[in-house]
Parts: C-alpha cells; structure tokens; sequence
C-alpha cells in the first residue's frame, strides 16, 4: 500500500543503487567461497604428468 | 566408482560440490608456506634425492600406514609388528606414535602440514598446553581417534618414546613444515631428507613453487592434499618399491559414524545454508571384503579423486589393505592385510 503511494511522485535527483544488495551478495559470494576452500585443502596442485618435478631436469624430460 | 548406494541425482548434486572445492586455494597459505621454506633454508641438509638405495628385501615391498580410523580398529600396526614383515614400513606423521607404541620403528616417516601448532603434537609438542587451549582439532578429527583425548600426561610419554626412537626413521619433511615440528624432529634425532610439495604449476610466471624451488633446489613432490596420498607418491616415485599395501587410507568413515562428527560437518551447514539438503553430502559405499558399508563427505571424497588421479601415474603395484574405507577401485585391490604380508614375506 505504501509503495503504490509513494512510488513515482518525486524526482530524485541521484540514481538510486542498491548498493546494499551488491555489497550482501559479494560478501555471500565471498564466504561460499571460503568455505569451498575449507573443503579442500591449500597446498594441492593436480595438473602434471610426473609425480615429481626437478625444476629443470623436469623441464627437459617434459619437453622429450 | 566403487559401490555408491545414494541414487543418481543425488550422486550429481553431491559432485557438483566436490568440483566446486578448489584445488589451488593458495591466498590464504600461500605467505605461511613460503615463510616456513624460507625459515627452514638453514636446516637443508639431504634432500630425497640423497636417500641411500634399499636393500633389496626392503626394495621389494612397502607397507604404508595411514592415520584412518581402520588402523586402530583393525589392529593393523600390532599385526605387522606381530608379522615380522621384513619390508619397507612408510607411515604419516599422524600414525608414528601408535606404531611406536607397538613396538614397530618405522623406516620412514612423511610430514606434510604446514599448521604452525597441531603437527607437532604428533612427536610430542613441549608447548603442549599453550597449543591445545581454544583448539578442538584433535577432538573433532577422527584420523586417529587417541588423539581425541590426548591429555598432557600421554603428550610427556610421546615425548620420552620419540626423543628414544626418532634416531631410527628417516623423516621425509617437507620444507613448508612449521619450526616447531623441525625442531622436535631434529632434538629427537630424525635422519631427516626434504623436499618441496608441489603447490601450483611451476610451469606458470609467478609460481610458488618454483618460487620455493628456486630458494631451496628441493624436488618437489605431488601430495593429492593429504600426507597419506603424499606417502604412497614417495614409496612409488622416490624409493620405487614394487608392491605397496596402503593400510589407514579409509577416505571416510563408518556407517555407525554420526555425520555430526564429521570433519566439515559445520562448514557444509553453513555452504547449503541448513541441514535440510545436508544428507545428500554423503555417499555411501559397501566395502567388499567384508560388506561393511562406509560413507564419504565432499572433503574426503575429494582427497580420494585426486589420489585416483594420481594413482594414474603409478609405475609399481599398490594394494588396498585397509580393510575398511572407500577406495574401492579396480586398479588397486583390497586384500586382507594377513595376505598382502603373507605374500609379501
């Protein structure tokens, strides 16, 4: 009821944002994050085709 | 994929978390790992790559003892000790006191967390009080389960029996280790050899871990996340053992375990936003030697993928005697323990 009183009788001067709602969904966003994280673990990385790397006696066998 | 019970539906909703977990989440450690490899430069002595050859009883096969809750159910450290396996013993750092205990020196010993104030508490920490005070990681994991009522009477004891066995095992540190647990490792007399965990892709501009092996020239190890994982890379790729039994490497836990106890039991609530979908987090399997059934949450479920993963890569035989768990996969068999050592002898 209010609303349907108030909405459209006034100018503003500003766009309004809701900045609010933006900065609630960043810090939600945020969190999930950081529990996903928890999940997990800190120190894995999944990606290469040996088990170990020897920096550039790695790089070299890589490369053959 | 092992014995899933759950239905499909819930299989992909229950996935869809696991690849959501990020497998790089280093902004929150990344400053603590490269402090502690930096710190522990002065120490770097032996690296792996220093490790003497096996003899070749012990090169044949190794037995790698994890800290899951079926190595104290199964009594599986008194039963190798009661064996007189005569091969190569791997265990995790949260396993060595237990084995300790029932008179079993292990050969090697890997460590891998960088936690500046729990890790330590598996050789005894002398700041044992200080650590435990506003901290229930002991009492909520359930790895090993002694833990949970570790009381500063039992931390005294670990004390006395590492400072009078750690000179017998090699200790396999990685250099993110804390100083404290270096410290208590080298008052108690570890041979020890570093390495480097491999934490991103060196191959990247900017990467830690080539950071860290530009500092320290360690090689550096894939680890799947957990020492356990972590362990059976050493026994396949570093030491080359042809047969490994991997004992502790449960992935999950019991059926009869309530999922409040789980490990990220809390975290889960708070990613769902309530306890409504919280069931469908967990998968249960049936173990098939005995038809125990066992389930897994996201967290241990992911631990399990990558070590599949990286199991891929595997040159030499591992067999899964556990005899419990999750890691059900037709690559790596399940077999009772007694068989594995039996063969194995």
């Amino acid at each position: 009821m209010a609303e349907e009183l108030l909405r459209g009788n006034f100018e503003v001067k500003n766009p309004v944002r809701d900045k609010m709602k933006a900065e609630e969904v960043s810090v939600r966003k945020e969190l999930k994050k950081r529990v996903l994280a928890s999940l997990g673990g800190s120190m894995v990385y999944m990606e290469r085709n040996s088990l170990i790397w020897d920096g550039e006696h790695s790089d070299a066998r890589d490369d053959s | 994929m092992g014995n899933i019970l759950m239905p499909e539906t819930t299989v992909n909703k229950f996935e869809n978390i696991v690849a959501q977990i990020p497998t790089i989440g280093l902004k929150v450690h990344g400053e603590r790992i490269l402090e502690h490899t930096l710190l522990n430069l002065e120490d770097l002595s032996k690296t792996i790559k220093d490790l003497p050859a096996l003899d070749p009883v012990k090169a044949r096969s190794a037995i790698i003892i994890s800290a899951g809750p079926s190595t104290g159910r199964r009594n599986s450290v008194r039963r190798i000790k009661e064996s007189k396996y005569r091969g190569t013993i791997i265990v995790t750092d949260g396993s060595y006191v237990a084995c300790l205990k029932a008179g079993l020196i292990p050969d090697f010993m890997l460590t891998l967390d960088p936690h500046p104030t729990r890790m330590v508490r598996w050789v005894g920490d002398h700041d044992f009080e200080k650590h435990a005070a506003n901290d229930d990681y002991f009492t909520r994991q359930d790895l090993n389960i002694e833990f949970r009522k570790n009381s500063a009477q039992q931390n005294k004891e670990h004390i006395a029996l590492v400072d009078q066995y750690g000179h017998l095992t090699k200790a396999i540190v990685a250099s993110t280790a804390p100083r404290n647990l270096v410290g208590r490792l080298k008052e108690a007399r570890f041979d020890i050899y570093w390495w480097n965990p491999l934490v991103d892709d060196p191959s990247k501009p900017g990467s830690l871990t080539r950071k860290m092996y530009a500092v320290n020239k360690l090689p550096c190890l894939n680890t799947g996340g957990t020492v356990g994982t972590a362990a059976w890379v050493f026994a396949n790729a570093v030491l080359k053992t042809h047969r490994i039994g991997l004992v502790g490497m449960d992935f999950g836990y019991r059926r009869d375990n309530p999922i409040e106890k789980t490990q990220t039991y809390y975290e889960l609530i708070e990613y769902l936003g309530g306890k409504e979908e919280l069931e469908e987090c967990f998968i249960e399997y049936e173990f098939p030697l005995t038809k125990e059934k066992f389930y897994t949450d996201p967290t241990y479920f992911w631990y399990r993928k990558n070590f599949l993963e990286l199991f891929k890569q595997a040159t030499t035989k591992a067999y899964n005697c556990t005899e419990g768990g999750t890691l059900i996969d037709d690559r790596i068999p399940c077999i009772t323990l007694d068989d594995f050592i039996r063969t194995n002898s």
